[in-house]
């Protein structure tokens, strides 16, 4: 395993050093290294996200790393022990997911994104769609603090002709 | 003018909703956050705001959502209940029938049993004599269309997507009732009766306001009883009887021009058959009647030049005493097979070619009320799509 390590730099200066391992699985990043703008001793600066974010960001790709390597190490493991892997980063995931607020969800997706790390940008979706599935229309007005902007009458006439989708 | 303007500044407003999180976040975004919802909710969530409307029925968001969803093929299941009065819908994973469990129950005319035509890009067909529906199964959105223009007659119909001018269309036509002894009529071969030409063939599009629109047919066939039209590509196809030859009948839904194909110079084929859309190309797959003999698949290589080949006999599937009828194909080319009479609880056969091997595929909770009866669909995809009104 490399052990090379970066430094990351926040919007509001916080400085992460986190494994290059794990900070490639941002595309940005890795992108970054591969063309060798990441100086040694100085830190990438990350303008789009704040410290709280990135150390979110870094606990994610840190935990993801070590799987990666496991696979690499027991490749030959039963479907029992993958199973069993595999639940424990889905629960590690629902953990990780669980603790965070839905302003800190919006915030990480934006994050994501920006680094550029797939599986983190489902992971977040994923979640976030967990939260509004069951929800009726009102419901996740107040949780977004959407405006209603149909009138009375036409959600009355809403109501009326699609109560299929209220039922 | 005044109109436009204000609905403008509204969008602009719910943008800048510094209290939404979901503004903060640009349109790809949310729309993957959309994807992951399943179709149920994703209708009701249009009902959240104009700009959620706007999202979630944009043509590019259905589009999406069909491509991702044909990824993971499902298997639908059309239950009635007599008894009950009741019909409804259930779906499950096709490669793991035993997870992912969906039911859409509706009430849709429940003391009337409608029957089905296969689902095309998630959406079906269902009619009762002249009574007809599209419905999505997956949201649970049913509408009914105005009724077939007909009296008294047989009617076939055909459910079809056009890609050229994305529109879905019905195919119906007509024939006179026959006077005939029940259970008579399937064991006859097809040369030996007389088959009444189709007439009043009318097409309906699926839109606001459309009406059954009466076609020419250039081509004088007739259809029988039961039969089974297929779509693909946006071109339906039909066996009938043309110029007293079974033949493939082509209905382009774009043009809206019949055509007719030969079929093989093959005895078997001549009197039954059914057709399949099988790896992209039209498939017929015969059967003989008793249900227990071996199944024929003929491939229709090159349209244009009428060229049939034999892929395959399939011949001891079972035991002798087993009877299993033939009920489609799935895209792995696996051969799908239902027992009669129908089980308790409900399963259904696949029959691997190559391998030689059959999976038995059971699915729990739909053929417990032995009077139901169930219609099962192969390579159904989730469609999030939402049905305008149409009367």
């Amino acid at each position: 395993m490399s052990s090379n390590m970066i430094m990351l730099k926040s919007s509001d200066g916080a400085s992460f050093e986190i494994e290059e391992a794990a900070a490639r699985k941002s595309k940005i990043i890795a992108n970054m290294i591969e063309v060798e703008c990441v100086d040694e001793d100085k830190a990438i600066p990350l303008q789009n996200v704040t410290g709280n974010i990135l150390a979110l960001v870094i606990e994610y790709c840190n935990k993801h790393i070590v799987d990666d390597d496991d696979d690499v190490a027991t490749e030959e493991a039963s479907e029992e022990e993958e199973e069993a892997k595999k639940k424990k980063v889905d629960d590690w995931e629902a953990e990780f997911m669980n603790s965070m607020s839905l302003e800190t969800m919006f915030e990480l997706l934006l994050a994501a994104n920006y680094l550029n790390i797939k599986s983190l940008i489902d992971l977040v979706c994923q979640t976030i769609a967990n939260n509004i599935k069951d929800k009726t229309p009102e419901e996740v007005r107040k949780i977004f603090s959407i405006e209603n902007d149909f009138t009375p009458e036409e959600e009355e006439e809403i109501r009326k002709e699609n109560a299929w989708a209220f039922g | 003018m005044k109109r436009v303007r204000k609905s403008k500044k509204r969008e602009e407003n719910d943008e800048n909703d510094s209290n939404d999180p979901f503004s903060i976040i640009h349109l790809e975004l949310k729309v993957e956050i959309l994807m992951k919802l399943p179709p149920k909710s994703i209708g009701r969530l249009g009902f959240v705001s104009r700009h959620w409307s706007s999202m979630i029925r944009s043509k590019d968001f259905t589009e999406l959502y069909l491509t991702r969803s044909s990824t993971r093929p499902r298997l639908l299941f059309s239950v009635y209940r007599p008894n009950m009065q009741m019909q409804f819908f259930h779906s499950c994973s096709q490669e793991d029938p035993s997870s992912d469990h969906h039911k859409v129950s509706y009430t849709l005319n429940s003391d009337l049993k409608f029957s089905f035509s296969p689902p095309i890009r998630g959406l079906i067909f269902g009619r009762n004599g002249t009574k007809a529906m599209i419905g999505n199964p997956s949201t649970g959105q049913f509408v009914s269309l105005p009724r077939v223009k007909t009296s008294k007659k047989d009617i076939l119909s055909i459910f079809g997507y056009d890609p050229v001018n994305d529109q879905y269309k019905v195919l119906c036509m007509t024939i006179p009732i026959q006077r005939r002894i029940p259970g008579m009529y399937d064991m006859m071969p097809w040369e030996e009766y007389h088959v009444p030409m189709s007439e009043e063939h009318q097409v309906f599009t699926l839109g606001p306001k459309q009406k059954w629109r009466m076609i020419k047919c250039k081509y004088p066939h007739g259809h029988y009883s039961g039969c089974v039209g297929i779509c693909r590509n946006g071109v339906l196809y039909y066996l009938a009887s043309y110029n007293n030859k079974r033949s493939l009948i082509n209905f382009d839904l774009s043009s809206e021009e019949f055509s007719v194909t030969k079929l093989p110079e093959d005895d078997h084929i001549q009197e039954y058959g059914n057709l399949v859309n099988h790896t992209g190309k039209i498939t017929i797959v015969s059967q003989s009647q008793t249900y227990n003999g071996p199944l024929y698949i003929w491939v229709l290589e090159d349209a244009s030049k009428e060229e049939w080949s034999k892929v395959a006999t399939v011949t001891n599937l079972f035991g002798k005493d087993e009877i299993v009828m033939f009920r489609g194909m799935l895209r792995t080319g696996e051969i799908i097979l239902k027992p009669l009479p129908v089980p308790n609880p409900f399963f259904f056969l696949c029959y691997d070619i190559n391998e030689k091997s059959t999976r038995k595929v059971v699915i729990e909770g739909i053929g417990d009320d032995s009077a139901a009866s169930i219609q099962v669909f192969f390579d159904h995809v989730e469609s999030p799509m939402f049905l305008p009104k149409v009367k």
